[in-house]
């Protein structure tokens, strides 16, 4: 593995430049993003919300590497993100980012450790390694006691720290987050928020939290808006927060 | 950037590739799937591999007259007799003329029949009556179970397979010394055989020639068909065209008058073809069940290998852990199939049973194995494209 260099605090961690996006096809297509530049910054918890089908997950799909946009560019970690494809793309991700999903996605046969532990077996790390440095991190999520547990004998709000555990477990230099609190009564959700920002201070890494949850939105170093596929407003730095 | 597995995941899964140990527990961890999988596959593969043994053992079961007359190499028969259950008798004289081509060692005549056979008690069962040359006894069985072939030379003597003393006796052990009227005439067992099984599995009867014409009541043509043996050193497909040459009588080498009574069974009667049809439909119901549920477990898994793709699995290492986990289900659900058909030959058919000589031919394991393997990665390779093509954002929109 190659030792990942931690930039400095405050450092661009990703650069979007008039990204566009269309996703579906004939009548059913639409133009998701029109033209989208935004600068993500290290050690930063960005929140970004705006109303359903404003392009919010496209554009952090697009970040991750999920997602190629139509035209534009996305520069993250001295990588042209953009320009990245299938397995480039996997390692892209394996090395770089980490994701909590709205649905969580657990795999159901494997147990919060090992759940938790994919994304460095995907990048190649040992079993035992893996396992050891998650056990480590559910640990410190207070789920030590139910390491050995399937999803399914676990309570939402423990299988999110779980999804936490595995989007935080390789260290990554982004972290994406989708509605992560949407289905979580406001003491669950602010203690994922709590996680997050911690997480983004700790490790010097960008978080960037897309959200409808007004409850969160204290939590942002800085909140962009968006509208129509475009970001319409950058608030300031959220002093409170910070 | 792959690692090894070294003591956790189970030990099932110690050695293996991280990810195969990943995709192991994926499929084991989700075990009504993997047994809805399984069992598909070993059903399928039961319904082919049995109904294909039984359509060829029926087939086979229609030469086993000619495979296990001992020591023949050639047949001689009539020009308008077409297989071996389907005489048209031969003049006497037809054996002087096939004892005279150059090349023939030995010929001998063989009377065969269908006759009813009589038990003291009354019961009642046809049988195929095979009746030897009176010197040589050549062309029977060499399988005997009670007695021997010499036997048969005592008056009145007759040999009978199992299945028929079964069929005659059912509750006796095997014993000689019963007696039985064939058309009104006294005969007496004094030989026991393990005779291949008739097409439609009736008794198997040998005795003397002799004997023989004089339990059915026929015109002067008697001779069924003329045993042969070559001179050693010499072609028998030669010899065997040189008979028919010289004689104007049907000449085959064994194994082609078999294949001539396959083939003949095949196309003319309706048997063949209701069996062709089982079997064409055990294929395709087989085949389409294995690929529908295949199909199906990959569609099932398509969210995880989605989240796999989202932490960073590359597309290869998604393809390599899906066709793991399809080659190993598949691979137990085969080899169940293929116990449970080799169970039912072996317990099933039994010796005294009348399915005896069915039995599970390895070409048709072999065969069935690489239909199940087709239909099985076809359908994988449909979902595996499903796999290849996903788009991990697919899940963060859900």
């Amino acid at each position: 593995m190659k030792c990942k260099l931690k930039p400095e605090m405050g450092s661009i961690a990703v650069q979007c430049r008039g990204i566009v996006k269309h996703l579906g096809k004939g009548a059913l297509g639409a133009r998701v993003l029109s033209g989208v530049d935004l600068d993500v910054r290290t050690g930063e918890m960005t929140l970004l919300v705006g109303p359903s089908g404003c392009g919010k997950t496209t554009l952090i799909s697009i970040m991750a590497g999920i997602l190629s946009p139509d035209s534009g560019v996305v520069d993250a970690f001295g990588a042209r993100v953009s320009d990245l494809r299938g397995a480039a793309a996997s390692r892209f991700r394996a090395a770089h980012t980490g994701m909590i999903m709205q649905q969580l996605n657990l795999l159901p046969a494997l147990t919060a450790v090992e759940n938790a532990a994919l994304p460095l077996l995907a990048q190649g790390h040992s079993q035992s390694s893996a396992q050891a440095r998650a056990v480590k991190l559910l640990r410190e999520l207070e789920l030590g006691e139910h390491l050995a547990k399937y999803p399914t004998e676990m309570s939402f709000g423990q299988q999110q720290r779980v999804a936490v555990a595995r989007a935080l477990v390789h260290e990554p230099q982004l972290v994406l987050c989708d509605e992560p609190t949407a289905a979580l009564d406001t003491a669950s959700g602010i203690g994922v928020m709590r996680l997050l920002r911690s997480a983004a201070q700790r490790l010097n890494c960008a978080v960037i939290v897309v959200t409808h949850d007004q409850r969160i939105l204290p939590f942002g170093d800085r909140i962009v808006r968006m509208s129509d596929g475009k970001v319409s407003e950058v608030d300031p730095i959220n002093m409170e927060a910070a | 950037m792959r690692g090894r597995v070294p003591e956790t995941m189970g030990h099932w899964a110690f050695g293996c590739d991280v990810m195969t140990g990943v995709a192991l527990k994926m499929l084991f961890g989700e075990r009504s799937k993997l047994i809805g999988l399984v069992l598909g596959v070993a059903f399928a593969t039961l319904l082919i591999t049995q109904q294909a043994s039984l359509f060829v053992g029926l087939m086979l079961r229609s030469q086993n007259t000619i495979a296990d007359a001992h020591g023949v190499e050639i047949w001689v028969m009539d020009p308008f007799t077409e297989q071996i259950d389907l005489v048209r008798p031969m003049r006497n004289a037809a054996l002087y003329q096939v004892r005279s081509v150059a090349g023939v060692d030995s010929a001998v005549p063989l009377f065969k029949a269908a006759v009813p056979i009589k038990t003291a008690d009354g019961r009642l069962r046809n049988a195929m009556l095979l009746g030897l040359d009176d010197v040589s006894l050549a062309g029977a069985t060499n399988r005997f179970i009670l007695g021997s072939l010499d036997d048969l030379r005592r008056p009145d003597s007759i040999a009978i397979d199992r299945n028929g003393f079964n069929q005659l006796w059912p509750n006796e052990p095997l014993k000689l010394g019963m007696t039985l009227e064939l058309n009104d005439r006294r005969a007496v067992v004094t030989a026991i055989t393990e005779a291949a099984p008739a097409f439609s599995a009736q008794a198997i009867v040998y005795t003397r020639y002799s004997q023989a014409i004089g339990y059915i009541p026929m015109g002067r043509d008697r001779l069924s068909f003329i045993q042969v043996r070559t001179r050693p050193g010499l072609d028998s497909s030669a010899v065997a065209e040189d008979i028919s040459q010289q004689t104007g009588l049907k000449a085959y080498v064994a194994d082609e008058f078999a294949w001539r009574t396959i083939i003949y069974n095949l196309r003319r009667t309706g048997m063949s073809t209701n069996f062709a049809i089982t079997i064409a439909l055990g294929l395709i119901v087989g085949s389409a069940v294995t690929g529908l549920i295949f199909n199906s477990f990959i569609s099932d898994n398509l969210k995880q290998f989605a989240t796999l793709k989202v932490v960073g699995v590359t597309d290869g290492s998604i393809m390599g852990m899906a066709l793991c986990q399809v080659g190993l289900a598949a691979g137990m659900g085969f080899s169940i199939g293929v116990g449970m058909a080799a169970a039912f030959f072996e317990f099933v058919c039994t010796p005294a049973s009348t399915l005896r000589g069915f039995y599970l031919p390895m070409w048709i394991v072999a065969a069935a194995a690489l239909i199940m393997a087709v239909s099985i990665l076809l359908s994988t390779a449909v979902g595996l494209r499903r796999v290849m093509r996903l788009d991990p954002a697919t899940l963060l929109r859900s």
